[in-house]
């Protein structure tokens, strides 16, 4: 069993009941992927944060927009932290993800989103690539020191890397999960609905894939991308 | 193969068939021979050096011996996951995702 002695404290996925659309001044804004063509750009403006980033020095500041939100539904923010070496549009990954859980009437917001210059991916060979676990409950040293970089606050983070070492289109850390956290990490090579499966995960808390290859949450292995299928029993869970 | 290294004849044999055929299944009857607390040594003795080596954040250590590759068909990677003290943990088939 893998120790906690390198996990940040606990934080819950943010799903909120009710949305709101008068966000305070004080909040991030949001708003759902698909409302804009919002795309992170890799490691543009410099911002150093200094004691928050264990591995780097964070090159961009939130970037913010106006916040409508979908009344009556549930709603569940993602921040995007994009990784050197990553050329991945998460805007593109996040709409996708909000199309597809439209199906539950959950609204998928992205909040801000950062490039972040960091040398973590070259803690263990090979470098520039993320030493990715082989069981969620055994993550690399590479994915903790990465996941101990969170400032999304109660959104879940989504830390887009260039590549994993074993290939993976994506991964994810659930809360209830040992060591807990809750984010999603996507690859370059990430199909369309890798981000919307990774969430699935956190939002679910539960690891396991659903064996009808039409389902949103089947394994990578056997899924139909693209046909994405939600049940609603699984709705019931998020 | 070290003498005591439980799996006996079967686990060699199943390790000689991989390291020919490096083919995955083959890997899979291998790795699942392989007696929990097996040492480091012992099992890169059986399997040969692995692709990837990940110190894991428990102290461990994960060792890939297959990628995920869709292109070539194959859609899950492998690895052996070491325990702290080094000794052989389990086996783990990763999805793509």
């Amino acid at each position: 069993v893998a120790t906690q002695e390198h996990a940040p404290a606990y934080r819950a996925p943010t799903v909120e009941r009710e949305s709101r659309a008068d966000l305070g001044a004080d909040r991030p804004s949001r708003q759902s992927a698909t409302a804009s063509a919002f795309a992170l750009a890799p490691h543009a403006s410099a911002k150093d944060r200094g004691a928050d980033d264990p591995a780097g020095s964070i090159t961009s500041a939130p970037l913010v927009t106006a916040a409508p939100l979908t009344s009556g539904g549930k709603s569940v923010d993602i921040y995007p932290i994009s990784l050197p070496g990553s050329s991945r549009n998460a805007a593109t990954d996040i709409a996708r993800a909000n199309a597809i859980w439209a199906q539950c009437s959950l609204s998928v917001n992205m909040v801000g989103g950062e490039s972040w210059q960091t040398n973590v991916m070259d803690l263990l060979d090979p470098k520039g690539v993320l030493n990715e676990y082989p069981n969620p409950t055994s993550p690399t040293v590479e994915e903790t020191t990465m996941l101990a970089y969170h400032p999304s606050g109660s959104a879940i983070p989504a830390y887009f890397v260039p590549s994993m070492s074993a290939g993976s289109r994506g991964e994810s850390f659930g809360p209830s999960w040992t060591p807990s956290y809750s984010a999603i990490v996507i690859s370059d090579a990430a199909a369309s609905d890798s981000l919307a499966h990774e969430l699935g995960h956190v939002l679910m808390d539960d690891i396991s894939h659903h064996p009808d290859p039409d389902n949103l949450m089947a394994s990578g292995s056997i899924r139909n991308v693209g046909v994405d299928k939600i049940t609603p029993t699984q709705c019931a869970k998020v | 193969v070290r003498e005591g290294l439980s799996g006996g004849d079967e686990l060699e044999t199943a390790a000689a068939r991989w390291s020919a055929t490096r083919s995955p299944a083959d890997l899979v009857q291998a790795a699942h021979l392989i007696a929990p607390g097996t040492e480091r040594p012992d099992v890169r003795e059986l399997l040969g050096d692995p692709l990837v080596v990940s110190e894991l954040a428990d102290g461990g250590e994960a060792w890939l011996y297959v990628r995920a590759d869709p292109g070539a068909g194959q859609l899950e990677s492998m690895s052996v996951t070491f325990d702290a003290s080094g000794g052989f943990a389990r086996f783990d088939r990763k999805p793509l995702d």
